[in-house]
């Protein structure tokens, strides 16, 4: 049980950066419940890595007698360097597209940006309208 | 005698030219940025991507190709494998691209301003090299890398449309997407930590000695969740009406055609390399059932969303979720006729969509909106486009004679053999369809308003339809519909070029 706590862990964020992905109403929020979620995945092959009695596996002996047994895994953590470069770009687009929609809309709630989705008209006057009302009526 | 030219020199470097002679010609399209430069570079590149693939599916015949990237062989490096299956779909990704850049050259410039066109193409190129990559690739987790370089990219692409709904169904794509990637991705780590190989011909052979099933259930649980939810499956297929319909019409042609197919492609890999069917599929019934019972709501919530829709794309991006919530139940059959019936199936599909979109893309671009109550009496002013669109919604239902006939013909049959439930719910589809095709044709052939007479009545002035005059981008346009036409016309009678390879295809599967 206890050589599977950093699993828990691991699925336990995983569960609650999936509750604030669904449950927050800001488009903020909503992006950093998936920073958190990338997170936990790194977390997860990170674990994986992990061999017991193990040296970091750097090569710094040359005699083979001498050299330690056992390694821990270095594959992992270069998968996981990938994923943090795909994590970071995924960041960066999401932002720029928050900053459009807030150009666009004015607001970054989500409830009020769907019930405009949900709208079936499309010319300006309307889209303006839609959201003003929606702003004064609170929320 | 061992000689096999597809192991000497040009033949064998052809996998990984196929991947990076759009990466550079994507570079090229940012530097050479004036006027038609992007659309020839891409236009280049995508003619001797195309020529490789016909050249590769040639090649297979003598045996499957592989690429080791850097010279390490096989478990330690990564590697590229072409095989039957990977041909086809490489060739038939490549030839809707360039019907796509031809159709192109006449309507980007209508959602795109000037000045960023040389950027759509290279993050287009980014796209296609992002889809080949996945089908080409034979490493777990190499495939993962470019299901994220093409879901980036369409992403950024989706949000490049005029309306500005667009932005919002980006963002609603987004989430999805990345959520559904990052499952696979532990799903990876799942496989990668039981068997120690991430190469996938490795690891079925690896698998098959395992003895703790539980980690292989919990992987392939994670997997197929994170395809499924690419693919649109029951549950979370919300946002694929949103991206259909506001995407721009330049990139919502290719989105419609591939974007849905890609992880139903992967799904036929994995289950026939890594997944273990036969203690999946066939001892857990409770599997089973909620896939049968997925596919059935996601049939019946499509179809009826899909009946009270204005807009006429998402009308089919709604049959083409209920499409897929039949398709997907199909892998509990673990037959060789039900495999077979998925592929033609796939095949006929893309190129359908793909007419389909571009047919409505060019009457959106003229009229102005894809509405149906605005295309009441259409025919009298676009003939031609007309009779287009009513050939592509027949062979949606399924005509004889057309594309949709051959590939519903075999999904009957093979699920008649096997399981009876999913033939129901393609019967149920197919009425639904019914409901929604014979509203579309009755607007546009079988009434005229006077409102709408006026409406449309500038379309006579200007000389709009199918046809080959005026510029060279509207010929250019005319061209690619055409020979998407007489392709599906094609396809549609001679049914070797979809049933015999997928018959080759499901045997070279199955030794």
């Amino acid at each position: 049980m206890i050589y599977n706590l950093p699993y828990i862990v691991t699925f336990i964020i995983l569960a609650l950066s999936l509750y604030i992905i669904i449950a927050s109403s800001n488009l903020y929020k909503k992006l950093l419940g998936i920073s958190i979620f990338q997170s936990s995945v790194i977390l997860f092959f990170i674990n994986m890595g992990k061999v017991k009695d193990a040296s970091p596996p750097i090569l710094k002996c040359y005699i083979p007698s001498e050299c330690p047994e056992i390694y821990a895994n270095p594959l992992p953590h270069v998968l996981m360097l990938t994923s943090i470069v795909v994590g970071i770009a995924v960041l960066a687009i999401s932002m720029s597209l928050i900053i459009r929609i807030k150009e666009e809309f004015q607001t970054v709630d989500e409830d009020i940006i769907v019930k405009f989705l949900n709208s079936s008209s499309s010319d300006h006057f309307s889209i303006n309208t839609a959201i003003h009302i929606s702003l004064i009526k609170g929320k | 005698m061992n000689y096999n030219i597809s192991h000497y020199f040009p033949i064998s470097q052809l996998p990984v030219l196929e991947i990076i002679i759009p990466i550079i010609s994507s570079c090229l399209c940012i530097i050479f940025r004036k006027s038609s430069y992007p659309l020839f570079i891409s236009f280049i590149s995508f003619i001797f991507t195309l020529s490789i693939s016909i050249i590769l599916f040639h090649f297979v015949k003598l045996g499957d190709m592989q690429y080791f990237m850097g010279g390490f062989i096989s478990p330690i490096g990564i590697e590229y494998k072409v095989d039957l299956l990977n041909s086809v779909m490489l060739i038939l990704i490549n030839v809707v691209c360039m019907m796509i850049l031809f159709y192109g050259y006449g309507t980007v410039f209508i959602d795109i301003q000037k000045e960023k066109i040389y950027l759509f193409y290279a993050i287009f190129m980014l796209y296609v090299i992002g889809l080949m990559g996945t089908v080409i690739s034979n490493d777990l987790f190499n495939i993962y890398v470019f299901i994220e370089i093409s879901s980036l990219s369409s992403y950024s692409l989706t949000s490049m449309g005029k309306d500005k709904r667009c932005l919002i169904a980006s963002f609603q794509y987004l989430i999805i997407g990345t959520i559904a990637s990052s499952f696979i991705l532990i799903g990876i780590g799942m496989f990668y930590m039981i068997t120690g190989t991430l190469n996938l011909t490795d690891m079925s052979e690896v698998i098959l000695n395992i003895d703790n099933h539980l980690i292989i259930k919990v992987g392939t649980s994670f997997i197929v969740v994170g395809l499924l939810m690419k693919a649109g499956f029951f549950p979370l297929y919300w946002w694929i009406p949103n991206i259909y319909k506001y995407a721009p019409s330049f990139f919502s042609i290719i989105l419609a055609a591939l974007s849905t197919k890609i992880p139903i492609y992967l799904l036929i890999r994995f289950t026939y390399s890594i997944f273990d069917t036969e203690s999946l599929f066939s001892d857990n019934d409770i599997f089973k059932n909620i896939f049968i019972i997925s596919g059935y709501c996601g049939v019946i919530f499509g179809s009826i969303s899909a009946i009270y829709q204005d807009s006429l794309k998402k009308i089919i991006a709604f049959s083409t979720i209920a499409a897929t919530g039949y398709l997907i139940p199909m892998l509990i059959n673990n037959s060789e006729l039900s495999d077979m019936s998925m592929i033609i199936f796939i095949i006929n599909d893309i190129m359908l969509k793909a007419a389909i979109f571009m047919i409505i893309s060019y009457i959106e671009n003229k009229i102005g909106t894809d509405s149906i109550s605005k295309l009441q009496g259409l025919f009298k002013y676009m003939p031609f486009s007309s009779v287009y669109l009513l050939i592509c919604l027949l062979s949606l239902i399924g005509l004889p004679l057309t594309l949709g006939f051959i590939s519903k013909w075999y999904l009957l049959e093979a699920n008649l053999q096997y399981n009876i439930f999913i033939m129901i719910m393609i019967i149920i589809w197919s009425l639904f369809s019914l409901v929604y095709t014979v509203k579309i044709i009755s607007k546009i052939f079988f009434t005229t308003s006077k409102n709408n007479d006026i409406y449309l009545s500038f379309l006579k002035e200007k000389d709009t339809d199918v046809g080959f005059y005026g510029s060279v981008q509207s010929m250019c346009t005319s061209l690619s519909l055409w020979i998407v036409l007489i392709l599906s016309l094609y396809m549609g009678i001679d049914k070797s070029l979809s049933v015999d390879v997928a018959r080759n295809i499901v045997g070279s599967l199955n030794p």
